[in-house]
């Protein structure tokens, strides 16, 4: 038979929050533009509401049409990108079709464009390395850069190009370094330039589920041995999956679904999955994720997992180029157990680079 | 200790998230059985029995939307893929069925953020 092309690929790991090379902060750090994050917390009934709070906080806004060249302005790169940590993404844009336009928390202007564009904008990029035949073009600007301010060649050519190309909406977030700004300053910033800039509220999804089976997971085995006493760590990242979407419990009925728990399981009165939707600072779940790792320990619950979605239309996954085909999954989950080990599954598209 | 598995190849499972339309002034309610039951016969009209024999799991189904989580074998995604296309009438009614997720992890289809609705606070 033909070899299926797939249409995703998983790179699971198994570490420890107290292995001195672990990568857990260089995972979330780098992988800049979240959509949403979900905890799912076993024998719990209700999420720690700091999770709540932290996202309230956090203030993130939709700005409407900003031209391309404001991002580049000197006000602009002084005031927020260098004075904070900055994570802007366009909104309404398909990477597979459209111009993408972002900026990393790094400060580097990232531009996924389309052939036509990118040969009129005259800008220095490369082809998306994010699957094979795609007409794509990425285009980076280090903001942050020491050789780029007014008055350089490449400054006022990087200002003139920007300025010829079309404007976007865009989904931003920022923190300032200095705790004593307020992070509202980039909307007033937005509104002096005439611009449209409102703030979003987050959206919250939960799901209940009573009298539930759940897996029972050894840290220490990832694959199930002939004595199963512990669920494969496939078969776990497709129940952590089921519980996020909310899977119907059609009790034994084969004909609609013959999907169970995987065994070994065990009975739990109360588990909850609570996902928040919208644009998240990678900040944030650095923090979440601490301080689940305590509130797991203090309740004593089995393990925890935390789940981040990163935008389909991300003009990066992590550190590499990202595309659409059939889907654009950026996603990691965070698989926390009491003795601070933790399972990490990171799941992109077929055609991605893998982390 | 640290271990490292990358899964590159094709995975044993694909999952759909999938809606069904019908055209103007038609309406119908359609349960999760009677929904499985389009599928299979979407499938069978186009590929016959041995395809509708295959494993098609509804993980999720939601009445009001008549929107889908299903499971399927990943060799079999681009026929089923293209038989729900082709389907596109019940009993005189017009109808389509619409692809909105496709992925080989459950996971993915918990969030899609091009269908991301943004709520906006107006503060003056």
């Amino acid at each position: 038979m033909k070899r299926v092309v797939p249409t995703g690929k998983l790179i699971f790991e198994r570490t420890s929050f107290l292995n001195e090379n672990e990568k857990h902060l260089q995972c979330i750090l780098t992988h800049s533009f979240n959509s949403s994050i979900g905890v799912f917390l076993p024998e719990h009934d209700c999420v720690p509401r700091i999770l709540g709070d932290m996202m309230d906080d956090q203030m993130s806004y939709y700005v409407e049409q900003v031209p391309l060249n404001l991002l580049t302005e000197t006000d602009f790169i002084k005031g927020f990108v260098q004075a904070g940590s900055l994570c802007m993404i366009s909104y309404g844009t398909c990477i597979d079709s459209d111009d993408c336009v972002a900026v990393t928390p790094e400060g580097m202007l990232v531009m996924s464009l389309c052939k036509d564009t990118y040969q009129r904008c005259g800008l220095d990029g490369h082809l998306s390395k994010a699957g094979k035949n795609i007409e794509k073009f990425v285009v980076k600007v280090d903001l942050k850069s020491d050789k780029f301010y007014p008055g350089t060649k490449y400054y006022d050519r990087v200002q003139w190009c920007l300025s010829q190309m079309a404007n976007f909406d865009f989904l931003v977030t920022w923190i300032p370094n200095d705790g004593k700004v307020c992070p509202s300053s980039i909307q007033n910033f937005f509104k002096t330039k005439s611009i449209q800039c409102n703030r979003l509220k987050v959206n919250k999804t939960n799901h209940e589920f009573k009298n539930f089976n759940i897996p029972i997971i050894d840290p220490a085995v990832i694959e199930t041995d002939s004595e199963q006493k512990s669920c494969n760590y496939d078969e776990v990242f497709e129940w952590l999956g089921a519980c996020a979407v909310g899977i119907d419990d059609y009790e034994g009925d084969d004909y609609l679904s013959t999907y169970s728990c995987p065994t070994p399981n065990k009975q739990a009165s109360y588990c909850i999955y609570t996902q928040y939707e919208g644009i998240i600072h990678p900040s944030i779940v650095k923090q979440y994720i601490n301080y689940l790792r305590q509130f797991m320990k203090d309740k004593k619950l089995p393990w925890s997992s935390v789940t981040v979605h990163g935008f389909v239309d991300s003009p990066l996954s992590w550190i590499y180029d990202h595309g659409f085909h059939n889907n654009g999954d950026n996603i990691y989950t965070f698989l926390m157990f009491p003795n601070d080990e933790y399972w990490l599954y990171r799941a992109i598209g077929g055609q991605d680079i893998c982390p | 200790m640290y271990q490292k598995i990358v899964t590159k190849g094709s995975t044993d499972y694909c999952y759909l998230k999938i809606r069904l339309d019908f055209g103007k002034d038609h309406d119908a309610i359609i349960d999760a059985l009677n929904f499985k039951q389009l599928i299979l016969s979407a499938a069978k009209d186009v590929f016959g029995i041995a395809v509708s024999c295959s494993l098609i799991d509804v993980l999720r189904y939601e009445k009001s939307s008549r929107t889908a989580v299903i499971r399927i074998y990943h060799k079999y995604l681009t026929k089923l893929w293209s038989s729900l296309t082709m389907y596109g009438n019940i009993n005189g009614a017009p109808c389509a069925f619409r692809i909105l997720q496709v992925s080989s992890h459950l996971m993915a289809l918990a969030n899609n953020s091009r269908s991301m609705k943004l709520h906006m606070v107006y503060d003056g």
